[in-house]
């Protein structure tokens, strides 16, 4: 009897590497592979076209991204959108979050759709909407500040340097907002409705209760909403192509638009920087990985069970 | 057990039979014909020379339905029919991944036998030895056999795809086959309403920059966000002043030249400054595409600077009063004496090291610029065309004597295609400072030098 069991552990150890092989190859070569890949060609001075023209230059492009005054503007607005931008979207998606958890509150679905409805839409879309609504001349937002008297405040808000910066963390924020509501609705879901009874039972007011028993025991969403935040602040692309390519005058630039000038020649700016691109890209990669390590490490804490 | 050779069994028997039953249906040898009465001895019968397959593999930056794409495709087929052992195969890239695609695919040594590419990305293909020279090309026939190619086409037009730092040398390394200048867009409604004539000259440009804010209470001129194309007015500016040459030298850092030392850079700073700050839509600062183009389409400013494919893009945008007409950007009293220097872009071909059946792909452009096909092309795309002869779309005729006479420079004087980093590193963000009025012209071109110095010194 135990050693037929034996054999059928065996077996069954046997069938889940038959089943994760795929997967695991899959990974190897659409990810291991090019990542592995990504460090070599980082080392090169290379246009992105025929290899073996390419001059090896050893850590010289990783020099070059440290000098690079734009580069040094696009990780600072990179930063900007991670803590300003994280600030702005995590005190709004909490406050969705708790409003439109509550079961009792009208409108929920209808409220929940409206501000999950930006992220089924492709980001450059959204960047190309939002274009036309901060369009100095005959935008919808300068139209409704003349039309209330307020023709001071229409400004050209997309040229402006510090206002376009602010304005495309705004749009960031808006566009993601519902996606991290849904994922803290779901933790306060997951929060056994005892507990708030306890705590009503004890006296707890509303305040209370968001801050002694919502707040705490959403930790461990929180920190998977974080991080996961921080990693796409840092990969932000679509939505600042779309409304500024970066401009104007590089101020809005992030580490991947900036990357994607350099790397990828177009019509429009041709830069055969595929090497120096791809150092970024590596820097990058080394950036996410050590704020998610530094992350993961200040919020270790036991697991929370109810 | 038992059953296992009797399994084995048949199968050893069926296949026996099979050999069998194919034996019989083949014999080894033929049984001869019975022998024919004699008759008369037929003719020898010609055999005819095995015609040659050759696929043509045709790598484009357009997507399907876009602009004449189906026309190239017709003219594919009708380059098949001509020429028949000649298959035509495209690859419609679609511009935003079309490089990406092309270098993947010459990476995986299959590069297309030619591809299409503007004269400013052709300059940089040269550069890095994806493109291969042309001149010998240049000095065959054209597809009809009449004159010597290179020579159909405008002169001014093909130098833009001669490089000088090309990977193989100084050579031509493209073919143009559509051509785009830079002009002045205006509504040609409102100009006749007004009475209002077209600048020769900077100073009427202005003149009549007054004359409209003054008159018709909207801004003369519409933005657009593009550092690029915001760049290109002050271009045109200095190139009016000084010639493109000394521009193209002074961003190359080519010894002895400087931009504090030149005062036409710090004459056309001002001048550019002027035209931005008092002639574009008010608190303009750049960021404006597409909807300043789509504000000017329905009549929101006078004029906007833009190269001669913007019609296509107002195709169905603009207002019912605008009626699109385009005038060539103005000179400059007292400015550049050399050779008259126009703006112009050209979209053609060129072909790709590795390229498999280069002389076919030729063979096929020279269908293309025909002037048959450029007429056609001409007609149906409103294209400018390269090739001499070809009318130009009537909304172009008033380019036809810089075409004729002039020099074609490209949109950015060449600083575009061999400058790209200093551009967008140096001076693309200065521009936008001394347009908007956060820089003086002075501290401009000082500041101009000293990133300059400080670029070209890394």
């Amino acid at each position: 009897m135990s050693s037929n069991t034996t054999s059928g552990r065996k077996r069954g150890k046997g069938i889940i590497f038959v089943f994760l092989t795929p997967a695991i190859l899959l990974y190897v070569f659409l990810f291991l592979y090019p990542a592995g890949d990504a460090f070599r060609v980082s080392m090169y001075d290379w246009s992105g076209f025929n290899f073996d023209k390419a001059t090896y230059v050893g850590l010289e492009n990783f020099r070059d991204a440290f000098d690079d005054r734009w580069l040094g503007v696009a990780f600072t607005n990179n930063m900007l959108i991670m803590f300003a931008g994280g600030i702005l979207l995590f005190t709004f998606a909490l406050f969705f979050a708790v409003v439109l958890a509550n079961r009792k509150f009208k409108g929920r679905t209808f409220f929940k759709t409206a501000i999950f409805l930006p992220l089924i839409i492709n980001p450059v879309a959204i960047g190309y909407l939002w274009i036309f609504i901060l369009q100095p001349r005959f935008g919808l937002l300068n139209t409704l500040l003349r039309s209330v008297g307020l023709d001071d405040l229409a400004l050209p808000w997309l040229g402006d340097r510090t206002w376009a910066l602010a304005w495309v963390i705004f749009v960031i924020v808006w566009y993601f907002i519902g996606f991290y509501m849904v994922l803290l609705i779901a933790g306060i879901d997951g929060i056994p409705k005892e507990i708030y009874d306890a705590a009503k039972v004890d006296g707890a007011s509303g305040w209370q209760l968001f801050w002694r028993v919502t707040f705490p025991l959403l930790r461990d969403v929180l920190a998977v909403a974080i991080i996961y935040w921080m990693i796409s602040s840092m990969q932000t692309f679509g939505v600042v192509w779309a409304m500024t390519q970066g401009g104007p005058a590089n101020a809005t630039h992030t580490m991947t638009t900036y990357l994607m000038f350099q790397a990828i020649p177009t019509v429009g700016s041709p830069i055969f920087r595929m090497g120096y691109g791809t150092a970024i890209a590596v820097l990058l990669f080394f950036l996410v990985f050590i704020i998610s390590l530094l992350f993961f490490r200040l919020s270790r804490r036991e697991a929370i069970e109810y | 057990m038992n059953h296992k050779i009797k399994l084995l069994g048949l199968l050893v028997v069926l296949v026996l039979f099979a050999s069998l039953a194919a034996g019989c249906g083949t014999p080894a040898t033929e049984a001869p014909e019975p022998e024919a009465p004699e008759a008369e001895a037929p003719e020898p019968e010609v055999e005819e020379p095995e015609m040659e397959e050759v696929e043509i593999d045709m790598f484009h930056f357009f997507s399907e339905g876009e602009a004449i794409q189906p026309m190239m495709v017709e003219w594919g087929e009708e380059f098949e029919a001509e020429n028949p052992g000649y298959t035509v195969n495209w690859t419609w890239a679609g511009q935003e991944g079309a490089v990406q695609l092309l270098s993947a695919r010459m990476n995986d040594d299959d590069a297309p036998d030619a591809s299409f590419t503007s004269d400013v990305l052709l300059a940089g293909f040269a550069r890095e030895g994806v493109a291969t020279p042309v001149d010998s090309y240049l000095d065959e026939m054209d597809y009809e056999g009449s004159t010597r190619w290179g020579d159909t086409f405008y002169e001014g037009v093909l130098s833009n795809g001669y490089n000088e730092d090309g990977a193989a040398g100084a050579h031509f390394y493209g073919i143009p086959t559509g051509l785009h200048f830079s002009g002045i867009f205006f509504n040609q409604a409102q100009f006749e309403e007004n009475g209002y004539e077209i600048p020769e000259t900077f100073d009427e440009l202005i003149a009549l920059c007054d004359e409209i804010q003054a008159n018709d209470g909207i801004p003369c001129f519409s933005g657009d966000n593009y550092a690029n194309y915001n760049a290109r007015p002050l271009r045109y500016i200095w190139r009016r002043l000084v010639g493109n040459q000394v521009m193209y030298d002074t961003a190359l850092n080519v010894e002895g030249t400087s931009w504090v030392d030149t005062p036409e850079f710090l004459e056309g700073a001002k001048l550019g400054q002027k035209l931005f700050m008092d002639y574009y839509v008010p608190g303009w600062q750049g960021n404006e595409w597409p909807t300043g183009q789509a504000d000017f389409a329905n009549l929101g400013e006078a004029m906007i600077f833009m190269p001669t494919w913007l019609p296509s893009e107002l195709l169905d945008i603009k207002a019912d009063e605008m009626v699109l007409d385009v005038f060539p950007v103005p000179n400059i009293d007292g400015g550049w004496e050399g050779a008259p220097e126009y703006e112009m872009k050209f979209n053609g071909w060129f072909i790709p090291e590795g390229a498999e059946n280069p002389e076919a792909a030729i063979q096929f452009i020279k269908f293309l610029t025909t002037k048959k096909s450029m007429e056609e092309q001409m007609l149906e795309g409103e294209i400018a065309s390269p090739v001499i002869g070809v009318a130009l779309p009537t909304v172009l005729e008033s380019f036809l004597p810089q075409l004729e006479e002039g020099v074609g420079v490209r949109f950015g004087g060449g600083l575009d295609a061999d400058a790209v980093e200093w551009e967008e590193a140096v001076f693309h963000p200065l521009v936008f400072d001394l347009l908007v009025g956060n820089l003086t012209p002075e501290e401009f071109i000082q500041q101009l030098q000293e990133f300059h110095d400080e670029f070209y010194g890394n």
